[in-house]
């Protein structure tokens, strides 16, 4: 009797102390968000920064991330497919080392990235490049590359260890039953990684809606032209316009708050 | 159907020597070995996954050295089934007449989904649903859909219970045997090799140890690391036990009795290879009793296990210490190799 009462007794404290050690940890980031999202509302108050969001440089900025964001979501995720499956499945000398250099843009500051794109531009062979193919100094397609750069890195991450969850014994069962390598990956690897593949798009696309420092050196703040809603803020957090500043970032948080909530939901679909 | 020629496969440290072996069209072979042994190398290089270093493969007379796996017209069950997830059961079963762009024969279908009672559990959305049985026949379904050359298994039953997994190896037997499919089955399990297999090749460190017809192999074991695998424990000295043979087991210096083979006497009835033996530890494995005994021969001992039914046991009550005879029937003994 005695025993079980000692052993129920130390069995209970530091399970009360752990609950409250995890609840009091969880409150500080959660209180810390929610603050700074009251913050924002009652700085401005909810009708003014909606009227900022009707003005034609703030919905420009609106449909310029959108279309940018899009664009090198997609981009990034074609180009991440065959990378990280290939990663993923085939082993090569120097594996290893690609993996680490991919790795590269997600872990570089994004300014960096705009720097050496900058500079890659000023060769002979990018000046005749911007010349003679396109140009993405200053221009839109700057901003998609910037994007893309930093997204496809992520992208590849995502898809990576997604590929890596499937057994290949699946794809070799499914080639002994007749299909070459194409019909395989698309009749089998590519379903199985749909999951993997929502995520990376969702994820790719919230990245590249935040991205500021890669777009705004090698595109520029020009506005109504390179500016996306990130480039937008700091713009008009410059000419002091509070509310045009305060409804992109609400823009900002609400659609990535959407594509985070997305994100979980596609992987709790998955388990 | 399937005739392997010096087949040499390297991959890491691990080797495959030299291996040859033939199986003819309908039949059943077992590749038996311990984890290590290269089963699944061998398995590998025949579906066309590995490349080997020389030798070749030959699938109904054709050299498939240089056909990719999709082009060898061989199915395969892997030990996880890999049934696909994201298909429905009718989709999976149909997956591979699809691939191949094959017309569904509606006759082989229903003598499939008939014979392997999948019948009601066709329509089945997620097939991940299915319980773990079920999975099996869809799998073999699946499988057989695409009338095969060879039909390759690699350790399929594993997962199950071992009374579904004798029920599975009986329907597999009656449904491969009446479509006369030739199969190739991988595995360490004995029950499940003799249960289904016309053939066994013994595969021991990355060799082919023995080849040959399932009751030759298994009553007839070439040498001692055979005899070992194949659960032959009784493996001794011929000069430390002086046995009669009936002539089976040449002048060799080994000889292999199987547990099950020894008889237990109370007194000796004047048969030859009656040995005393002393009762060391006896030990119930679910439906029989092993009982390890010490022979004492001169001023060595010499170790025997034996096998009892639970009903000889109570008669015998071979407690430890207890002594009784031992008898190793002539025809039982076989000579074995070092």
């Amino acid at each position: 009797m005695s025993e079980t009462a000692i052993h129920t007794g130390r069995a209970q404290l530091p399970r009360r102390s752990f609950s409250a050690f995890l609840v009091g940890g969880a409150v500080i980031p959660v209180g810390t968000i929610l603050v700074l999202l009251l913050a924002l509302i009652s700085h401005a108050g909810p009708v003014e920064p909606l009227r900022a969001l009707a003005d034609a440089q703030v919905a420009t900025a609106v449909g310029l991330s959108l279309l940018c964001a899009t664009l090198a979501a997609l981009l990034g995720l074609v180009v991440a497919i065959p990378t990280a499956y290939a990663l993923a499945r085939i082993p090569f000398r120097g594996r290893q080392f690609v993996d680490a250099l991919l790795d590269i843009p997600v872990v570089l500051s994004p300014v960096a990235i705009g720097m050496m794109l900058l500079l890659a531009f000023r060769t002979d062979s990018g000046t005749w490049f911007q010349e003679h193919v396109m140009r993405f100094v200053f221009e839109l397609p700057g901003i998609v590359l910037a994007q893309f750069i930093v997204v496809s890195a992520l992208q590849i991450r995502v898809l990576k260890a997604t590929f890596e969850e499937i057994p290949p014994r699946t794809e070799l069962v499914a080639r002994l039953l007749g299909c070459g390598p194409w019909a395989s990956f698309r009749r089998v690897t590519l379903p199985l990684a749909k999951p993997g593949l929502i995520s990376a798009l969702i994820l790719g696309w919230g990245r590249a809606m935040g991205e500021y420092g890669a777009t705004v050196t090698i595109a520029g703040a020009i506005r109504g032209k390179t500016e996306t809603i990130p480039v937008g803020i700091v713009l008009n957090w410059n000419a002091v316009r509070l509310e045009a500043a305060i409804g992109l970032i609400l823009v900002l948080v609400i659609t990535t708050f959407l594509v985070l909530l997305g994100l979980r939901l596609v992987g709790g679909s998955r388990r | 159907m399937i005739r392997i020629e010096g087949l040499n496969v390297r991959f890491g440290d691990f080797h495959l020597r030299d291996l040859s072996l033939e199986l003819p069209a309908g039949r059943t072979l077992a590749v038996l070995g311990p984890s290590g042994a290269g089963k699944s190398v061998l398995l590998e290089t025949v579906m066309g996954v590995r490349p080997p270093e020389s030798g070749r493969v030959l699938i109904a007379g054709v050299d498939v050295g240089q056909l990719p796996p999709e082009s060898r017209n061989i199915a395969y069950i892997p030990q996880d089934l890999s049934l696909f997830p994201h298909l429905s059961a009718r989709e999976n079963i149909l997956f591979g007449l699809r691939a191949r762009r094959r017309q569904v024969s509606g006759e082989r279908l229903e003598w499939l989904l008939e014979r392997l009672h999948l019948r009601g559990l066709v329509d089945r959305a997620d097939v991940m649903s299915l319980s773990g049985g079920e999975r099996q026949r869809v799998a073999v379904a699946r499988a057989l859909a695409v009338e095969p050359r060879v039909l390759f298994l690699d350790e399929p039953f594993s997962a199950l219970d071992r009374r579904r997994r004798l029920d599975t190896v009986e329907l597999m037997r009656d449904v491969t045997g009446r479509l006369n499919t030739t199969v190739v089955l991988v595995t360490h399990d004995l029950e499940e090799a003799s249960a289904l297999a016309d053939d066994v090749a013994v595969l021991l460190d990355g060799s082919l140890a023995q080849h040959g017809p399932r009751d030759e192999v298994f009553n007839h074991p070439q040498n001692r690391r055979v005899a070992s695998f194949l659960l032959m424990t009784n493996i001794i000295e011929r000069e430390h036990l002086p046995v009669l043979c009936d002539g089976t087991a040449p002048d060799s210096r080994w000889i292999g009795v199987r547990p099950e083979e020894t008889v237990l006497l109370t007194e000796s009835d004047g048969r030859p290879n009656c040995f005393d033996a002393v009762v060391e530890d006896a030990v119930l494995l679910a439906t029989r009793w092993s009982i390890r005994f010490k022979v004492p021969i001169g001023d060595r001992a010499v170790r025997i296990e034996s096998s009892l039914q639970p009903g000889r046991f109570r008669v015998l009550r071979p407690e430890p210490g207890k002594r009784l005879i031992v008898h190793l029937p002539p025809e039982a003994i076989v000579g074995l190799k070092s």
